[in-house]
């Protein structure tokens, strides 16, 4: 889960962590928070700094352009791991469908994270159900055992 | 139990698995309206959220933004007082039936199982059975368009409740939009994107002749399978967009932006959407069906039957109308909205329907 933080933008009060099963995610991108997030294309993702600090799992703000759009993640996730069924996961950035959307500007969309796993020799998707969401980028991988997130 | 009121005494209580947050489709759409006609019309109503999906951090947000709003079990439920309980579940657990100590239940079908389950080629056998437990149990059943009431009798439904009612949805009147003035080029699609409503044929239009630069936004959760593969196309790809789960001033600007909005369902027990579009004067595409039809009347333009084919005709033909008669059919579907799917309207008929039961 991630910190609760108030952000404000338009007079819009941006709060409200969510997560669902293996998605997290903040609940609004901000115009101020936004402005001061690095960018990112799905090419240069790998250069998202992801870490583990005490079992948690450790991504920053950051938005992603794609497809004519940015997808925010406005607030630092702490994924806390140790609740995970030790296994690889992949670290999925998606569009994050699940939560209501109030941003009017409508090239933003709030970005959550995605830990995939695979399952019978096929990776769950963020597409699937019940995430219904949209994959943009796979930003690492983690070892939920050894703790280990590798770059893409 | 966690609730935000003190009081124990209500003149209904309304039981959901949402409320208009995070909302999981159109029934928080339906719970936001009936929070505003309460409020309007003075009906002390109880919210009790049931076999709700919401987190801790959700849960909070909405003790803070909602009115008398109580979550809890169904034993818990037991601690409320109301001559009528007022169900909107979808998550069907009969058992409730068993825990409610009003003098009647009320139960909303937001839309038929058996319906759902054909439209979307779905095998949901066991919300099927648990549906139809909750209506042989209740004490009448609204449904929410006279489309569903002639699905309902075609289901022989009549014989496990014969009290069967009309009430339309309805929604508070949108803010004023903005002056920006809609993109010609720009066709709206706005919803749940399940097999039943269609989502690729808005996608499979921008490959027509006369839609190469159209761009179509989609405001909604979710991908059917066909659409992702559509999405394959990098042509198509760009003129696209993903807009997520509008809400508040988001679907304000989703509503600003578009010259149409297409519905091109194959069922839709009402069609919220369509309300959405006639109270802001957004023409509406859609497929002659039921419950659009309904809310709708001649302030549309219609696609004959369910295939693309048709549905692209009647894109062709919104295409071709000329400024003067998508402002008639505009005009037209803004009376209609406020003559009868006010947020207002919704309430006072299920103070009338709460007083005769």
């Amino acid at each position: 889960m991630s910190e609760t933080t108030d952000w404000k933008v338009s007079g819009y009060l941006y709060a409200h962590p969510v997560g669902r099963q293996r998605l997290y995610g903040s609940q609004y991108p901000t115009a101020k928070g936004v402005q001061s997030i690095a960018e990112y294309t799905p090419e240069s993702v790998s250069n998202i700094p992801l870490s583990m600090y005490e079992g948690k799992l450790l991504i920053p703000p950051f938005k992603i352009r794609k497809w004519g759009q940015y997808h925010i993640n406005p607030q630092l996730l702490r994924i806390d791991t140790r609740s995970l069924t030790a296994d690889r996961y992949r670290i999925i950035a998606a569009h994050n469908f699940q939560v209501d959307d109030r941003n009017p500007v409508l090239h933003e969309c709030l970005a959550g994270i995605f830990l995939s796993r695979e399952i019978g020799h096929r990776w769950q998707q963020a597409e699937d159900w019940p995430y219904e969401c949209r994959t943009i980028a796979l930003l690492g991988t983690l070892d939920s055992g050894t703790g280990r997130v590798i770059a893409p | 139990m966690i609730t935000n009121t003190n009081a124990r005494d209500f003149d209904v209580i309304e039981v959901t698995n949402e409320l208009p947050v995070n909302r999981l489709g159109g029934v928080g759409s339906v719970i936001e309206g009936l929070i505003s006609g309460f409020k309007a019309t003075g009906t002390r109503a109880l919210w009790y959220l049931l076999d709700h999906n919401y987190d801790p951090s959700e849960v909070q947000r909405i003790l803070s933004e909602s009115p008398s709003v109580a979550l809890g079990n169904i034993e818990e439920l037991r601690q409320f007082r109301a001559p009528v309980a007022h169900l909107h579940t979808y998550n069907h657990n009969p058992e409730l039936l068993n825990h409610l100590t009003v003098k009647k239940i009320v139960f909303t079908i937001h839309s038929l199982m058996r319906h759902e389950a054909l439209s979307n080629n779905r095998d949901m056998h066991w919300g099927i059975t648990q549906q139809e437990r909750m209506i042989a149990g209740s004490d009448s059943i609204i449904l929410v368009s006279n489309a569903e009431l002639r699905h309902y009798r075609a289901l022989e439904y009549d014989q496990l409740n014969p009290n069967v009612h009309v009430i339309h949805n309805g929604m508070a009147p949108p803010s004023a939009s903005s002056s920006m003035p809609s993109n010609t080029k720009y066709i709206g699609f706005c919803g749940r994107l399940v097999p039943r409503k269609r989502p690729e044929y808005v996608q499979q239009l921008l490959r027509e002749k006369g839609f190469e630069d159209h761009v179509t936004l989609i405001a909604g959760r979710g991908f059917s399978d066909y659409s992702r593969k559509l999405m394959s196309d990098p042509t198509l790809r760009q003129r696209v967009v993903y807009l997520g789960w509008c809400a508040g001033k988001r679907l304000e600007a989703f509503y600003d932006q578009i010259a149409v909005l297409a519905i091109p369902s194959v069922y839709e027990p009402f069609g919220m959407v369509a309300v959405e579009a006639m109270a802001r004067g957004t023409p509406v595409v859609c497929t002659r069906i039921g419950g659009l039809l309904e809310v709708l009347g001649e302030a549309a333009v219609y696609a004959d039957n369910h295939s693309y084919p048709a549905f692209h005709q009647a894109m062709r033909q919104w295409c071709d109308m000329s400024a003067e008669e998508l402002t008639t059919m505009t005009l037209e579907a803004r009376a209609r909205y406020r003559e009868n799917f006010t947020d207002i309207h919704m309430a006072h008929n299920y103070q009338r329907h709460f007083a005769a039961s």
